[in-house]
């Protein structure tokens, strides 16, 4: 089992992705610098939090044309699975692999607080082992992510279950408290909550421990 | 073979009438200081691919001489006149004065520069300005909190504020269809995000296209 984590220039959750998955969990990691194209031998990707390219344009706008996105996008298509957390997750809305966009919160504040969310896995192969309606609490860290999509795609959404995780309290006005979402086949997941940083008990508790921990079951 | 300069060009830097071809590809004033620094030292002739170049591109002159060091010696030196190369400057004692007449000036082409251009040529250039703006039925915090601000500032009245983009694009095509073309692309695929944001594209100037 090995997990690839891509490293753009600006991303800074990268070492905190490793620190879960090899630290805490014993998952084989490896980096995947933005110009790399080579994906062999690797079970998952992760596409950890930061300022991808300094944010410049839209968060992620710029990471979308990374040579390693390119092959990332393949990867998904046939199946492999991809994690994007925070950044991560506005680099696959922009990317296309997932629908609608992040914007700014609504009070303009960047947002550092843990936060209580509600899991309903649906077919999402990343929360397998969180029950349906089960509360978990991973911290936010992020200024635009209020998730904005039309309302009857949202409707859309819903009804295939790709809405995996609601806020309980919607603390940026995403539209439908949406904090996370999977695609339609279930391999591909965005969240901007950092479930890496709740995977060491010293540091922000443990409820992210099985979300990188289903790459081993 | 086209005769460069002899050695009464040094002082005063006339134009000889044999460098007249030259004038074409360098400004008076270059060619005066050439003249005037090196004199005799200029090459005796530019080798003929030299004058033979595409006219858009500038001529710079490289220097080529061998190594005179008694301690070091290296094959050869080489380097751009305005910047020696590194190993030139590691032989910079030795070597120093004026270029002399056998040490081979060389002409090399460089690039096509578009500022300073000495025949004038036009290139196909547009400039469009793109407008991003959020799509009405998304919320602007940023705009709404500038809109306090005015307030604040007492320049009541002010209903609506919201706050886009505004990118300056210059691009060189062959002609305004595929310039067009290429702007819509970008605007589309990369400026804006259209599910949050409406883009509208100003080709500015299309006078360029005269070329």
């Amino acid at each position: 089992m090995t997990l690839g984590v891509v490293v753009f220039p600006g991303s800074n959750c990268d070492r905190d992705v490793r620190w879960a998955a090899e630290g805490c969990l014993g998952i084989r990691t490896r980096f995947l610098w933005h110009e790399e194209r080579d994906l062999t031998g690797l079970d998952a990707v992760v596409i950890p939090g930061g300022f991808s390219y300094g944010d410049y344009l839209r968060c992620g706008a710029i990471a979308r044309f990374a040579p390693v996105l390119q092959e990332v996008m393949a990867f998904a298509q046939r199946g492999g699975r991809v994690l994007g957390i925070c950044n991560g997750f506005q680099v696959l809305t922009e990317l296309g692999l997932l629908p609608g966009a992040l914007t700014r919160n609504r009070h303009l504040h960047f947002l550092c607080e843990p936060t209580e969310l509600t899991v309903q896995p649906g077919a999402c192969s990343w929360l397998q082992s969180y029950g349906a309606g089960e509360v978990v609490s991973f911290p936010i860290a992020h200024g635009e992510g209020r998730y904005q999509v039309e309302p009857e795609q949202l409707r859309q959404l819903e009804d295939n279950g790709q809405v995996v995780l609601r806020y309980c309290r919607n603390p940026n006005g995403s539209v439908g408290d949406v904090a996370g979402l999977s695609n339609a086949a279930g391999n591909v997941l965005g969240l901007m909550p950092h479930p890496e940083r709740a995977c060491d008990a010293t540091t922000g508790g443990v409820d992210g421990r099985r979300l990188l921990g289903s790459l081993l079951s | 073979m086209i005769p460069l300069a002899s050695g009464e060009g040094e002082g005063t830097a006339p134009v000889a009438p044999e460098l007249q071809p030259l004038l074409t590809h360098l400004q008076p004033p270059v060619l005066a200081y050439l003249l005037d620094r090196h004199g005799a030292g200029l090459p005796a002739a530019l080798p003929e691919p030299a004058l033979q170049r595409n006219p858009l591109s500038w001529l710079r002159f490289r220097w080529q001489r061998p190594c005179r060091s008694a301690v070091q010696p290296c094959q050869q030196q080489s380097g751009w006149k305005q910047r020696p190369s590194p190993e030139a400057f590691h032989h910079r004692g030795r070597n120093r004065g004026l270029l002399q007449p056998d040490q081979g000036l060389v002409a090399v082409e460089v690039g096509l520069p578009r500022f300073n251009n000495p025949c004038g040529a036009q290139v196909p250039l547009f400039s469009a300005r793109v407008l991003v703006s959020l799509r009405p039925s998304v919320l602007d915090p940023a705009g709404e909190a500038t809109r306090a601000a005015a307030a604040r500032l007492g320049v009541d009245g002010v209903s609506r504020l919201r706050i886009g983009k505004a990118v300056e694009v210059e691009l060189d095509a062959p002609d305004a269809a595929t310039a067009r073309q290429q702007l819509e692309l970008l605007s589309d695929r990369l400026l804006a995000n259209p599910v949050i944001e409406n883009w509208t594209l100003e080709l500015l100037d299309d006078a360029g296209a005269g070329a």
